[in-house]
């Protein structure tokens, strides 16, 4: 894992989070060196800087949805960042200054994304067929705050960590030997003090995303289990499951999309017994991004269990992608063409309006799932993932289950800029069926599960226990 | 013109989550002081120039079935794409758009039905305005109707677009206004402006006509530009067929069917219902209220 677990941030979920994230992104750990601004050097700005900041502050002052700019004077905004600019001497410091000047506006959506991501995203997959530790991989864990400490929230079935029996409630104390509690802890604390409107989102990907080694690469962990013994795993990241895509100026994200009948084992867990029936039949549904490989399968899914008990969505650590894609998916459970909510930009607007799914490809006439949906979201879910949720939450589709959203869900576009990054700027507010938006206050769950350590070791999955209670008590 | 309802696909797919910036395409300037001080054209001597544009009155009675093939793509966002388009008198169109990392998408009309298939929403039925649009469309002869098809028909000013004289023709139909550019001196259309309707409800949109090209006797534009909610599309034709296209080309793909024979089957059943409403055998008994309310 070289000196990378704490620094890696190129795996697909931190790449991607850190897209939608990055315009409001709190100070790093490790600061880097190149954006540290420093006058009276010798030398000048890169030829592209000045039409890099202007391009970046015209686009924002027209495109932005509100004309006011969140109440930010934007002129003046000029006028104090542009003169930074002088002192820049490279890319990375011209980001620096934008990216301060964007966190001014308090919002989300407002990225500025190096060049260099999409150039590693497109050259990851050739590396990798080289090279053992070009690509990111995974080791089937994601890990979630517990005060200051990272615990085990959730350890995906057949992975590297489920083979290594690494359980949910175990809090990590070291990797490769090394105790990692202050790095942890001071990361803890800058989004604690931070005024981003996404400071949970962006700790649970950066604390996410620093727990990344290449594929082929084994890493000691050591870990405080259920009672409080050290247990020291040795776990090999493998390559991610799922399909490549690339859409537009997008970098490429991995697409996972999976479906499964909950097992008889997990249901008795959460106390659930077998009816006269049989065990009921509840579909836990989850994809990682919204890009159009997830619709297909989704479809085969709802297709496969129209007759289900009920169906878990589960948007946990999803951040969003092509947000249209919300009124696809919400089209298989909606009997219904309303809408999930309206997209409002200075002069005009549109209506998320959901078509229901009547008819397979093939010409079978079929209804949209009408049993109970439950949908799963943590602080990690956002964008069109808090789209969808508040959408059928506040139709009354669907219950919404675990910790609030990342209240990041301004639909944005993309744009090349001259120095060649990429800019994505919000150009419309979203508003919920209920008549508010969900920015900056996110998707509050109909009933909140806390990351609580008896219950992660007692039921695993706590959120699904508590999704599938939900279903079992739904009324037929 | 042709490839509006192309917009209603994008818009709905695009934005909410990672969407392309398209630059805001500010070619309408102000009008020019002295053309504006001039008596305007009546609208008819206008569309007759058009009419003329495109290849004149007679053009438009024998159109072939044509085959064009082209491209669709969103530049701001580096997405282009493929698209393919069939005509056949005297209303049959279907479009077919293959873009990277989504999929195809199909949008159709029989001659009665309109219909579309994309990889997001899936299948559907056109009703209403957007029914109204594709049949508009898909007919090749529409623009000789324009006068008599809208409710009404206005020149209201001057305005130059794209450094082009232009005259301003306003067409209301209902509530729809659609505003048409069009160059005075020859009729050559340059823009449209119209809340289009899409299933996400009516979007304002602006569609700029470029580099018109020949298919048989009729001009088209082999460029349109489409703006709607700051993303620009640009649609391309490459190469335009004449000649017969294959019947099946034109079927309705087996979801619209299915989803057409249940339209149907429902029209029927609630046509029974009325009927058996209205039949005074079916009536309920003299101490019941009436179906005309109790009197």
């Amino acid at each position: 894992m070289k000196r990378s677990i704490l620094r890696s941030m190129t795996a697909g979920g931190a790449l991607l989070a850190s897209l939608l994230a990055g315009g409001c992104t709190s100070p790093t750990l490790e600061s880097d060196p190149s954006s540290e601004l420093v006058g009276d050097r010798p030398g000048a700005p890169t030829s592209t800087a000045y039409a890099t900041f202007d391009e970046v502050w015209s686009t924002v002052d027209t495109m932005h949805f509100d004309p006011d700019h969140n109440g930010v004077d934007w002129d003046a905004i000029r006028l104090e960042y542009r003169p930074r600019i002088e002192d820049t001497r490279n890319n990375g410091e011209v980001r620096t200054v934008l990216r301060d000047m964007l966190a001014e506006l308090g919002q989300t959506h407002f990225v500025i994304m190096p060049s260099e991501t999409a150039a590693s995203t497109d050259d990851a997959s050739e590396d990798s067929k080289d090279s053992p530790s070009g690509e990111p991989g995974t080791a089937g864990l994601h890990f979630g705050w517990l005060g200051e400490e990272a615990i085990v929230t959730a350890v995906r079935p057949g992975s590297p960590a489920a083979e290594a029996e690494i359980r949910s409630g175990w809090i990590l104390d070291k990797i490769n030997e090394k105790s990692i509690g202050d790095r942890l802890a001071a990361l803890r604390r800058f989004s604690q003090e931070s005024n981003s409107p996404m400071a949970d989102y962006e700790s649970l990907a950066r604390l996410n995303g620093r727990m990344t080694a290449s594929i082929g690469e084994t890493v000691d962990f050591e870990f405080r289990d259920g009672d409080d013994a050290l247990v020291r795993k040795q776990v090999t990241f493998v390559k991610p499951e799922g399909m490549p895509v690339r859409f537009g100026l997008l970098p490429a994200v991995n697409t996972l999309t999976e479906s499964r009948i909950l097992s008889p084992a997990e249901l008795e867990a959460w106390g659930v017994e077998e009816g006269p029936d049989g065990w009921p039949e509840i579909v836990h549904l989850s994809f990682n991004v919204w890009m159009f490989p997830i619709l297909v399968p989704i479809a085969e899914a709802v297709d496969a269990h129209r007759d289900a008990d009920g169906f878990v969505i589960d948007l946990r650590g999803n951040p969003g992608g092509l947000g249209g894609l919300a009124m696809g998916v919400a089209g298989h459970f909606l009997a219904e063409p309303e809408s999930l909510g309206r997209l409002e930009q200075r002069d005009a607007a549109m209506e998320f309006n959901v078509n229901p799914q009547r008819a397979t490809s093939d010409g079978r006439l079929v209804d949209p799932f009408a049993g109970p949906v439950v949908i799963v979201t943590d602080r990690m879910s956002a964008s069109t993932s808090e789209v969808f949720a508040a959408g059928l939450q506040q139709l009354n589709r669907a219950t919404v289950v675990g910790r609030p959203s990342a209240g990041a869900a301004l639909p944005a576009h993309l744009t090349l800029l001259p120095n060649g990054d990429t800019f994505m700027f919000a150009v419309a507010d979203f508003i919920g069926p209920a008549g508010h938006s969900i920015e900056g206050i996110g998707v509050q769950p109909d009933r909140l599960v806390a990351i609580d350590r008896e219950r992660l070791l007692t039921e695993g999955d706590p959120d699904l226990a508590q999704a599938v209670r939900l279903i079992l008590d739904s009324p037929e | 013109m042709r490839h509006r309802l192309t917009l209603t696909l994008l818009t709905g797919l695009i934005l909410g989550g990672v969407s392309s910036a398209a630059q805001a395409q500010s070619g309408v300037t102000d009008a020019t002081q002295e053309k504006a001080a001039a008596a305007l054209p009546e609208p008819k001597v206008i569309v007759d120039r058009m009419i003329d544009f495109l290849g004149g009155k007679d053009a438009f009675k024998d159109i072939p079935p044509f085959t064009a093939i082209g491209q669709i793509a969103i530049p701001a966002m580096n997405i282009n794409g493929k698209m393919t388009t069939w005509t056949a008198p005297p209303n049959l169109m279907k479009v077919e758009m293959d873009m990277p990392g989504m999929g195809k998408t199909l949008t159709g009309f029989d001659g009665k039905i309109g219909w579309s298939i994309d990889p997001n929403r899936g299948p559907s039925l056109m009703e209403g305005a957007m029914l109204d649009e594709i049949r508009r469309e898909a007919t090749r002869t529409s623009e000789l109707d324009l006068l008599t098809y809208y409710d009404s028909a206005k020149i209201t000013g001057r305005e130059t677009f794209n450094d082009v004289a232009c005259v301003v023709l306003e067409l209301r139909k209902g509530d729809i206004l659609t505003t048409r550019l069009l160059e005075e001196t020859t009729g050559r259309p340059i823009a449209t402006r119209t809340k289009m309707p899409t299933p996400m409800g009516e979007i304002p949109a602006t569609t700029i006509f470029e580099s018109w090209i020949k298919a048989g006797n009729i001009r088209t534009p082999g460029k349109t530009i489409i703006q709607v909610m700051n993303i620009e599309q640009v649609l391309t034709i490459d190469k335009v067929t004449a000649g017969e296209i294959a019947p099946a080309i034109f079927q309705l793909p087996p979801a619209i069917a299915a989803l057409e024979k249940a339209r149907q089957a429902k029209e029927k059943a609630e046509a029974e219902k009325a009927a058996k409403a209205s039949d005074p055998k079916e009536a309920p008994s003299s101490d019941a209220p009436s179906a005309g309310g109790g009197q």
